[in-house]
């Protein structure tokens, strides 16, 4: 469904007289800082303001003025639609939610003096830090991103990608690297590969044909892991039988180097190269996290998943959510949702003096996963999973008979698939 | 093509009145917040408080049998849809708490709750039990029923179907209107 002018006005009027009546910081309030504004951050802000009120003062750091969403954004790809439908703007937030912008990164954290700093000399103190930071790229030898791009943190790298696909000759050969799990997104790249075959095939007139050699374009799929991570009978099925004679799948291959002017891979089953070559790296917590010492010499941040609060020692009112904490759950939008939302409920309690380990409540513990993958230009897969709380193992465990995929691929889930992320999207961001 | 939806949120305030109403449908020994908790779990999907865009089921204000019911219903045999697998992932519990929560959000006001966690927690001594709550479940049912037959009769051709009218509406209200206590039984006469 669209909705109406009328109604946009009439909720724009709503949200005038919000911010009309005004939501000025007092010294009582509990100051929580969000750092990063994507699908953790901007949940646990905004439910921080909406169920807290004003008894807490929500402060986001980030050094841009809107979030772009990876969820959705391999159909900018293939051009049914734009980065600027994904775009969310922060400016809003301040008049809905009463939620301030320092739109500055984030240098260090003093755990003791539960102080911020900034990256322009100035810092803010908190009561609560929640960091919702992502990703970072793990350094591969020979890469550069500007001439090789990943396309895994939605924005310019999305459109240089997209620019490269749409450059490329009719019959070229794309070669896409996957990393080692855990990764963001676990269906994500199997995704793009079927999109970029069904672009390439579409524009070769190879989709379902067989052509002269010469005339059919190449997806190589490098993946590091010994088996498709996600969904791997739908994968399995649109490799081999939609996209038979464009794509070859090769597991277990494992990227070595980089040689970014000449677009080679090397792996560890040999060298490839492409017309254009799209390299997911390795992923790792933030800096920001491993030299504050939050990741604890890992690659994530451990936390607590009652509250996401860090267990590294010395980071009193720290909470870590997203892609960059430890607790194995899976790594999505979808899921830092759903974290944050845990998050905000446990800092709202400790600032008014409640325990967030009750029976009670650790009984009600639970996150949920749920995702759509385009395989086609106009068909799409599903994936979903429930997660609750373990009290023997301290952590978030799956609960199996909730784990499903759908069968196969189709239209009416493609339908869907905007629903389901419209919904998402607007939890998250409006 | 279809678009991704920026749809700009209200953000309206809970009267005191409405933080009892939402404690007393909760079970007696329930905290809140917990129900709170659990209800936002559903929010990726069916909105926030319920009140889904597109065609996906709101949850907003349907009554506690509704909600348990269909729980149940999806949960029963080989799971085919997504929300088939979700509805095995929760306990009877869970789902009892979820639908507390949701039947007493207004269906006209996405954003009713800025209760404060603690307050009203077993202490508005309004609590009901089942017999009682499954009594409001049927009330709630005749006067949704009610509101399909209204929304039918009224409907001009417009090719707008209830949901979508429902949709329209429901930010539509003044401010006024939604701090109401008995929000659904008002509901009769305003429309």
């Amino acid at each position: 469904m669209t909705f109406t002018r009328r109604n946009v006005l009439k909720v724009v009027a709503a949200t005038a007289s919000m911010a009309a009546s005004g939501l000025a910081v007092s010294a009582s309030q509990h100051r929580v800082v969000v750092v990063g504004g994507g699908f953790g951050g901007g949940t646990v802000a905004r439910y921080l303001a909406r169920w807290g009120g004003a008894d807490v003062a929500v402060t986001l750091v980030d050094p841009g003025d809107a979030h772009v969403s990876c969820v959705m954004s391999g159909l900018v790809l293939n051009d049914s639609l734009s980065l600027s439908d994904l775009t969310f703007p922060f400016a809003g937030w301040k008049s809905r939610y009463g939620i301030d912008h320092l739109q500055r990164r984030a240098l260090s954290i003093d755990g003791a003096a539960k102080r911020l700093a900034l990256d322009d000399g100035s810092g803010v103190d908190y009561d609560s830090l929640v960091l919702s930071p992502g990703i970072r790229f793990i350094d591969v030898p020979g890469l550069n991103s500007e001439l090789i791009p990943h396309g895994w943190i939605a924005g310019p790298q999305t459109q240089l990608l997209h620019d490269q696909i749409r450059d490329m000759p009719d019959a070229g050969t794309f070669i896409l690297s996957i990393p080692k799990s855990p990764y963001r997104c676990p269906p994500g790249p199997y995704e793009r590969a079927c999109l970029v075959a069904d672009i390439l095939g579409r524009r070769s007139g190879a989709l379902g044909v067989s052509l002269a050699p010469g005339r059919t374009p190449k997806v190589i799929v490098l993946d590091a892991n010994p088996r498709i991570q996600a969904e791997e009978e739908t994968f399995s099925r649109a490799f081999s039988e939609l996209y038979g004679n464009i794509v070859s799948y090769h597991a277990n291959a494992e990227l070595l180097s980089v040689d970014s002017t000449a677009r080679v891979v090397e792996t560890s089953i040999g060298s490839f190269s492409g017309d254009v070559v799209n390299v997911i790296p390795g992923h790792a917590a933030p800096q920001l996290l491993a030299d504050s010492g939050l990741t604890d010499g890992g690659l994530w941040a451990p936390i607590d998943p009652v509250t996401y609060a860090s267990t590294v020692a010395g980071f009193p009112g720290v909470h870590v959510i997203g892609d960059a904490q430890a607790s194995g759950q899976p790594k999505s939008g979808h899921m830092a949702n759903s974290q944050a939302k845990i998050c905000a409920d446990a800092i709202l309690r400790n600032a008014r003096g409640l325990q967030n380990h009750t029976a009670e409540r650790l009984a009600a513990l639970t996150t949920n996963s749920a995702c759509f993958s385009p395989i086609t230009a106009n068909e799409a897969s599903w994936l979903t999973a429930v997660y609750r709380y373990d009290t023997g193992s301290g952590q978030m465990a799956l609960v199996p008979a909730s784990f499903g995929a759908s069968r196969g691929w189709s239209k009416s889930n493609y339908e869907r698939m905007f629903d389901w992320s419209n919904n998402l999207l607007a939890d998250t961001f409006l | 093509m279809r678009k991704i939806t920026h749809l700009p949120r209200n953000l309206l305030r809970l009267s005191g009145g409405m933080i009892l109403f939402l404690s007393a449908l909760a079970g007696a020994q329930d905290d809140p917040g917990v129900n709170r908790l659990l209800a936002s779990q559903c929010a990726q999907c069916h909105g926030y408080n319920g009140h889904a865009v597109g065609d996906i089921d709101g949850l907003a204000g349907e009554s506690v049998r509704e909600l348990r019911d269909e729980m149940r219903e999806m949960a029963d045999g080989t799971p085919d849809e997504i929300m088939e697998h979700q509805a095995l992932g929760y306990t009877t519990d869970q789902v009892r708490r979820m639908a507390a929560y949701f039947a007493a959000v207004p269906r006209n006001n996405p954003d009713p709750v800025s209760a404060p966690l603690g307050e009203g927690n077993n202490a508005n001594g309004e609590h009901e039990d089942q017999d009682a709550a499954d009594e409001k479940d049927d009330r709630e049912d005749r006067h949704h029923r009610k509101e399909k037959q209204r929304a039918d009769r009224d409907d001009d051709g417009d090719r707008h179907s209830t949901r979508e009218r429902d949709d329209e509406n429901k930010y539509s209200r003044s401010r006024d209107e939604d701090d109401d206590e008995d929000d659904d039984e008002d509901d009769d006469e305003e429309d």
